[in-house]
């Protein structure tokens, strides 16, 4: 498959990643998706909130080159490591400011949620909008269910009705009930 | 064509039949609605993965659906099924999993019953049968 959409990205899976962007083994493509998916969380641990700040950093700077939003390569930002205390100073003091603007940069709207909808190929954000939707698709299938139990009762109420005639004749080792 | 990542949360649909439906090849279409959750609304029910498409109008990827339905549910830990007119109408399968990783998918069809609209619903979290039942009954 060329073509795969990026799903759920759990922490040990973004962990990896950035151990692996920090050794300069990502393509641009994989940074793209890593930044976009730290973009995305609401809370970030400490792994992953320095991650943005120097990716963010590193987008930055290319701007700044003159580049076309082509962030620094990840074996560019290998060497940087090797000066760790370097990328921390310079991380530090313009992180703040750099994930405001690494926001617009990046996605040029608003950070999505974690819950959505496509409605006719229209992707729907508003959580009430969403949870209004799933509500509605559990309340249809309740209705259903509750189709399916009376067709059951009704089903029972029918047998209970045929072992009560007198007509019926039970055939058991005693014969004859 | 450009290449992307996968990364699929553990035990989500992953090796699901059911998981192309939740592409964009599907979520596209106009006649498709498809909705994704997780998060802490999903975590205050015990839920990991919440996702779901209808799709009205449309029998040909009805079928499909239903096909992938079938195919997933075959080896259910347990299962309450109901067929009208000869097509499965409404289905609820546990497919098995611990802890976080329970799965449930819950089907209906409404074609028998003269719409044609299809609704699957792929579940995970920490919840069991009773309780998944619950938020349907």
């Amino acid at each position: 498959m060329d073509n795969l959409m990026i799903w759920i990205m759990d922490k040990s899976t973004r962990h990896e990643l950035i151990d692996r962007y920090f050794e300069g083994e990502l393509s641009l493509d994989e940074e793209r998706m890593l930044r976009s998916e730290l973009l995305r969380l609401t809370d970030p641990d400490n792994i992953e909130h320095e991650a943005l700040a120097v990716m963010s950093y590193s987008l930055l700077n290319a701007d700044k080159r003159g580049r076309e939003e082509e962030p620094r390569s990840g074996k560019d930002v290998a060497l940087l490591r090797r000066h760790r205390w370097l990328t921390y100073t310079a991380a530090a003091v313009i992180a703040a400011a750099v994930m405001t603007v690494g926001v617009t940069f990046l996605t040029g709207s608003s950070v999505r949620s974690d819950c959505y909808a496509y409605i006719g190929g229209e992707r729907i954000d508003d959580r009430e909008t969403v949870m209004r939707i799933l509500d509605s698709q559990l309340d249809e299938m309740k209705e259903a269910s509750e189709g399916i139990s009376r067709e059951i009762e009704s089903d029972l109420g029918d047998f209970r009705d045929a072992l009560k005639s007198d007509d019926i004749m039970f055939e058991s080792e005693n014969k004859r009930i | 064509m450009t290449a992307f990542i996968c990364v699929i949360q553990a035990y989500a649909q992953n090796g699901l039949n059911i998981a192309p439906f939740f592409s964009p090849e599907y979520t596209a279409r106009p006649e498709v609605t498809m909705l994704s959750l997780k998060g802490d609304k999903l975590h205050e029910r015990n839920l990991t993965c919440y996702r779901s498409i209808s799709v009205e109008g449309n029998p040909a990827v009805a079928d499909k659906i239903t096909a992938a339905v079938l195919k997933d549910s075959a080896d259910a830990r347990s299962k309450e099924v109901s067929y009208k007119k000869g097509e499965l109408y409404f289905g609820f399968y546990f497919l098995g999993g611990s802890d976080w990783h329970r799965r449930y998918i819950l089907y209906l069809n409404r074609r028998p019953a003269g719409k044609e609209k299809v609704t699957l619903i792929f579940i995970e979290g920490n919840v069991g049968e009773n309780t998944v039942k619950n938020m349907i009954r």
